[in-house]
């Protein structure tokens, strides 16, 4: 009687675990999930990034610099639990921000106009930047960078500059 | 404008596309005015100067000369334009990129494309692919070519006083298949985008980083994500568009001293659409414009010292969206027509003006019979907050018990925003000028 009584509770609980959701991040469909920093919709899935929050939302973004600015302006409490970046050369493959490499100012074009991408930890970051160009950064700089306004990125100083035509 | 990086820029991408044509022109004085190309073999007696490569004749033409290309389909590796020409396409000349890359590049100043039909470019997931593009120039004239079954359309990058009119541009057919923009402008300067008809592209027009620009009387249509975009783009004007049947609508971000008048935002339908998105956009006017049967017409967040005047909002989802942290924006004379919410908030706060509206939805009076109602409206249902909070109570938008709430909340004020109230609402619908 008990081991049935039991068996009943363990199908309980496998039942009530299998109802949860799981705490990794899923796949993202473009032209359905938004970005929850700039709303825009997220299309090229190359440079988006997704967030479990503290209270154990998840959280979807089209691009490194959104979630970089979503996660410093959180306040002190309220770290994530998680933070993922997608892999720009395997999109559907997402990588612990805290681990991942980043190109900075590449021509890879991001959503945000910093031309952010982020890496699997064991890329051959040499190569990709001989690829690609930009400058090598970790997760702890790309947050640094949040802090500074979108709008001062190199393309806008060389619109400035352009002596008129 | 220094002619090195440019140099450099076009080769890189002459590597990236895999040709290997030496674009060396013959000395000036040698080379003539007009030059035709023509796909099949000369007739007899055909005129001189007539070439089988549109590569080649752009090179053998004289500089400021005019090339034109016959009737017929020229799958030639990408051809690069080094000179101020102007390439002419009589009805039925096809450039085609044979599915594989780029087809069209130009690299010097005042150079025209006028007539001819660019198609095929192929798809690439690591390279922005386009049939046309400008890298690095001024003055170029991009006038009636049509684009068919493209990546990206026409890419402007670094460009500097271009006009594009008069273009149709269709994307790549299929909803699974990769796109790109129809016309895509990054960094550039004092463009005029006119007449143009876009349909099935990414985002139809995209500005990044394009300042003192216009975009008019254009049509951008059934696009995968945004009928228009731009971003980082300041004093830039819109005026005169229409965009319809937009994935995600209009989305406007990161730029002050924009003027969005007189244009048409229709049936952006979805979680995450906007007939208009402003996102971090500050001291610029929305004038005049129509809103119609959007899920959210008007969406505004972190948008400061705005002028949002004489629009027409009919039959959306929400009519206005306007978060707490929009401040300082004057709303006036517009008029809210069969929206299922005229406004929608975020929160108890409001740093933002409504004077002299019309909204289908005012109950009230004018005794002294000044045009404005003696009452003040506020705009935002009670319901309207309980949606912001948990978007599934939406199901419930036809019950009674949502009305009695609106009516409860509507005699005594408790939750909605009481600073969100326009004093002196329009008694009738404003006229607008035809």
């Amino acid at each position: 009687m008990i081991s049935r009584r039991h068996a009943l509770s363990v199908l309980t609980l496998a039942l009530v675990a299998g109802a949860c959701k799981s705490n990794g991040p899923r796949s993202l469909i473009p032209g359905e999930d938004a970005c929850a920093y700039c709303r825009m919709s997220i299309d090229d899935i190359r440079f988006s990034a997704m967030v479990l929050t503290a209270r154990g939302r998840m959280v979807t973004f089209d691009s490194i610099e959104c979630a970089a600015a979503y996660v410093s302006s959180l306040a002190s409490g309220q770290a994530p639990r998680a933070i993922w970046v997608a892999n720009a050369e395997r999109p559907a493959q997402w990588v612990d921000a805290a681990r991942a490499q980043f190109l900075y100012g590449s021509t890879l074009r991001s959503p945000m106009g910093r031309e952010l991408a982020a890496f699997a930890a064991d890329a051959n970051l040499a190569a990709l930047q001989q690829q690609y160009g930009g400058r090598a950064l970790t997760w702890t700089a790309v947050l640094l960078l949040a802090s500074t306004p979108l709008r001062t990125s190199q393309s806008v100083r060389f619109v400035r500059s352009v002596p008129r035509a | 404008m220094r002619s090195l990086p440019r140099t450099v820029a076009l080769a890189a991408m002459l590597m990236a596309t895999g040709s290997a044509i030496s674009a060396q022109p013959l000395p000036t004085a040698q080379r003539p005015e007009t030059v035709y190309v023509a796909a099949a073999a000369p007739r007899e007696g055909g005129s001189r100067g007539e070439y089988r490569q549109v590569q080649e004749a752009v090179q053998r033409v004289a500089r400021y000369g005019v090339v034109v290309v016959r009737a017929g389909i020229y799958q030639e590796p990408p051809i690069i334009i080094a000179q101020p020409l102007t390439l002419q396409g009589e009805p039925g000349a096809v450039l085609d990129g044979s599915e594989a890359h780029e087809i069209l590049a130009i690299g010097a100043d005042s150079v025209t494309v006028r007539g001819l039909t660019l198609r095929n470019t192929g798809t690439s997931q690591a390279t922005d692919r386009a049939a046309l593009r400008v890298v690095e120039a001024s003055d170029c004239r991009i006038e009636h070519n049509r684009f068919e079954n493209t990546l990206f359309g026409v890419y402007l990058q670094r460009v500097v006083g271009c006009v594009v009119r008069g273009n149709v541009l269709r994307g790549r057919p299929g909803s699974q298949t990769v796109t790109g923009n129809g016309l895509h402008s990054w960094s550039s300067r004092d463009l005029v985008v006119e007449d143009n008809v876009v349909t099935g592209h990414r985002d139809g027009i995209y500005f990044e980083f394009t300042v003192n620009s216009t975009a008019r009387r254009n049509v951008s249509e059934q696009s995968r994500r945004y009928g228009l975009h731009f971003m980082f783009s300041d004093s830039c004007r819109y005026e005169h568009n229409t965009f319809r049947d937009n994935e995600s609508g209009v989305a406007v971000m990161y730029a002050k001293h924009v003027s969005v008048t007189d244009n048409r935002f229709e049936r952006s339908r979805g979680s995450a659409a906007y007939g208009l998105l402003l996102k971090e956009i500050s001291d610029s006017e929305i004038r005049r414009n129509q809103f119609i049967d959007n899920s959210v017409a008007l969406h505004m967040e972190g948008a400061n010292r705005n002028a949002v005047a004489d629009n027409d909002f009919v039959r959306n989802g929400w009519a206005m969206r306007v978060l707490a942290d929009a401040q300082d924006n004057h709303i006036s004379g517009n008029a809210f027509t069969g929206n299922v919410f005229d406004v929608g908030t975020n929160s108890r706060q409001n740093y933002s003006t409504f004077l002299g509206n019309w909204f289908d939805r005012y109950r009230g009076y004018d005794l002294d019979r000044n045009g404005r109602g003696d009452v003040p409206h506020a705009p935002v249902r009670l319901f309207a907050l309980l949606v912001e909070q948990s978007p599934a109570a939406l199901v419930l938008v036809r019950s009674m018990l949502v009305d009695l709430l609106d009516v409860a909340e509507r005699v005594i004020p408790t939750l909605t925003p009481h600073t969100l109230r326009d004093e002196a609402p329009l008694m009738r619908a404003p006229r607008r000028q035809p």
